[in-house]
């Protein structure tokens, strides 16, 4: 994540260095796409995570049973002169459910009984509230690469499930892993290509990665005896690529 | 329509179709897997507490736990020394396998939510208390170790149940299924 970080910010620093020498020639051209003052944007995707969140095994307590999912936001970035800005962004990413016949296979083994029903509970989600600098580097009349860096609060859900055991024709009561939601930093850092269909709008193709560390405290009801998987808390990184389509409105320097 | 319309429709009919992907439930059902080991005895070995060398055991057997021939009861039958107390182990085989497979580590590895339960018939005189406990929390008795208290000469059956109690296992036989429930005829002379 460090590497990231570090190559971004080399990146922003290295194009602005270089950016006179380019831009000499192309001025009048990109003048246009250089005079924004604001960008709002509604953005949507697909989010890719990875780690020990996406693993499906049922003996790994790190395992999260998340897998890929989308990404919704809302962005606004106020630039403070033609290049830089401070950007914001409020998005919530939501995750499909990956091994769920694995855990109702692994609870059938543990308990050693003959079925297992299992329902999913809540659902894994991420709702982000994130700021940080943005630097655009125009490529063309109408095309610029844009970079940002944003920090903030990320507040996670972790999806919990309800179960019912059959063992020799005797359905026992179910038990539940209540759905937990947790609070705690994120950091989301990326890649953008904008495009300004006309004068207002554009569209914007990003590439972020997203990192947050949520420590889920778990409640588990019902649960009689210390058998099968049962976990009381869950901290492990949410970490994800978000690929998205950005619409965005432009607001000009008049 | 103009070349902005488009891509702007294009652009939000992409968004919503991606946030419409992702919103559902699920459900799985482990269904009954065939091929599980059968239950197929029950044994009590005891030995007697203040003399080692006094050590008796019966056996229940049913080879087939699902068809409706009579159990093999030959050996189901234990004699112990009047006021005597002794050490009691409840192993559980499988004799379908050869060699006969040993359950009984199972059944410990398992012990959370298993319970050996013991009906003493009326006229013998025994008593028994199980020794050993679960790591649940709080702590139950198991059964696969119990302490057998004979009393004045008499005989009777004892009953000997292993209950199943996936997660509803509170020190109540009344809960879960059953996984073996045998009979033994005890003699205390």
């Amino acid at each position: 994540m460090r590497k990231i970080i570090a190559a971004l910010f080399v990146m922003i620093a290295t194009s602005g260095s270089l950016l006179p020498y380019n831009s000499i020639a192309q001025e009048t051209e990109q003048a246009k796409s250089t005079n924004v003052k604001w960008i709002f944007g509604i953005t949507g995707g697909l989010s890719v995570p990875f780690g020990n969140y996406v693993k499906a095994d049922y003996d790994n307590s790190k395992s999260g049973f998340a897998k890929a999912g989308s990404d919704f936001g809302v962005t606004a970035t106020y630039f403070l002169n033609k290049n830089f800005g401070i950007s914001a962004l409020i998005s919530y990413h939501k995750y499909a459910f990956n091994g769920v016949q694995n855990m109702a296979n692994g609870l059938k083994e543990s308990f050693d009984v003959d079925s297992v029903y299992l329902e999913t509970n809540g659902d894994n989600h991420v709702l982000n509230i994130l700021v940080g600098p943005y630097y655009s580097i125009p490529a063309g009349k109408r095309l610029s690469v844009d970079f940002r860096v944003l920090i903030g609060l990320a507040n996670a859900s972790l999806a919990g499930n309800n179960v019912i055991l059959t063992d020799g024709g005797v359905t026992d009561p179910e038990f539940y892993q209540k759905p937990a939601t947790a609070t705690t930093f994120a950091l989301q850092a990326g890649a953008g290509l904008r495009y300004n269909i006309s004068n207002s709008f554009g569209i914007m193709l990003n590439a972020d990665y997203f990192y947050s560390k949520p420590n889920f405290k778990i409640d588990n009801v019902d649960r009689l005896n210390n058998a099968g998987r049962k976990i009381d808390n869950y901290n492990e990184p949410i970490a994800c690529i978000n690929t998205n389509i950005t619409l965005v409105y432009l607001l000009r320097h008049k | 329509m103009n070349k902005t319309r488009i891509v702007l429709l294009t652009t939000i009919m992409t968004l919503v179709i991606f946030w419409s992907a992702c919103n559902k439930q699920e459900k799985a059902v482990a269904p009954p897997v065939p091929g599980n080991e059968f239950i197929t005895t029950l044994k009590l070995v005891a030995t007697n507490v203040a003399d080692s060398t006094d050590m008796v055991s019966c056996a229940w057997t049913k080879l087939n736990p699902n068809d409706t021939s009579a159990p093999d009861t030959s050996l189901a039958h234990m004699k112990l020394r009047a006021n005597a107390v002794y050490n009691v182990k409840v192993m559980v085989l499988d004799e379908t396998k050869t060699p006969p497979l040993d359950i009984t580590p199972e059944i410990q590895d398992r012990e959370n939510y298993h319970l050996v339960c013991f009906t003493i018939a009326p006229g013998l005189n025994l008593s028994v208390q199980r020794t050993d406990h679960d790591t649940n929390t709080p702590q139950h008795e198991v059964g696969l170790a119990d302490k057998f208290a004979a009393g004045s000469p008499s005989s009777g059956n004892l009953e000997v149940v292993l209950h199943h109690q996936p997660n509803v296992k509170n020190g109540d036989c009344n809960r879960g299924s059953i996984d073996i429930d045998v009979n033994f005829t005890i003699y205390i002379k």
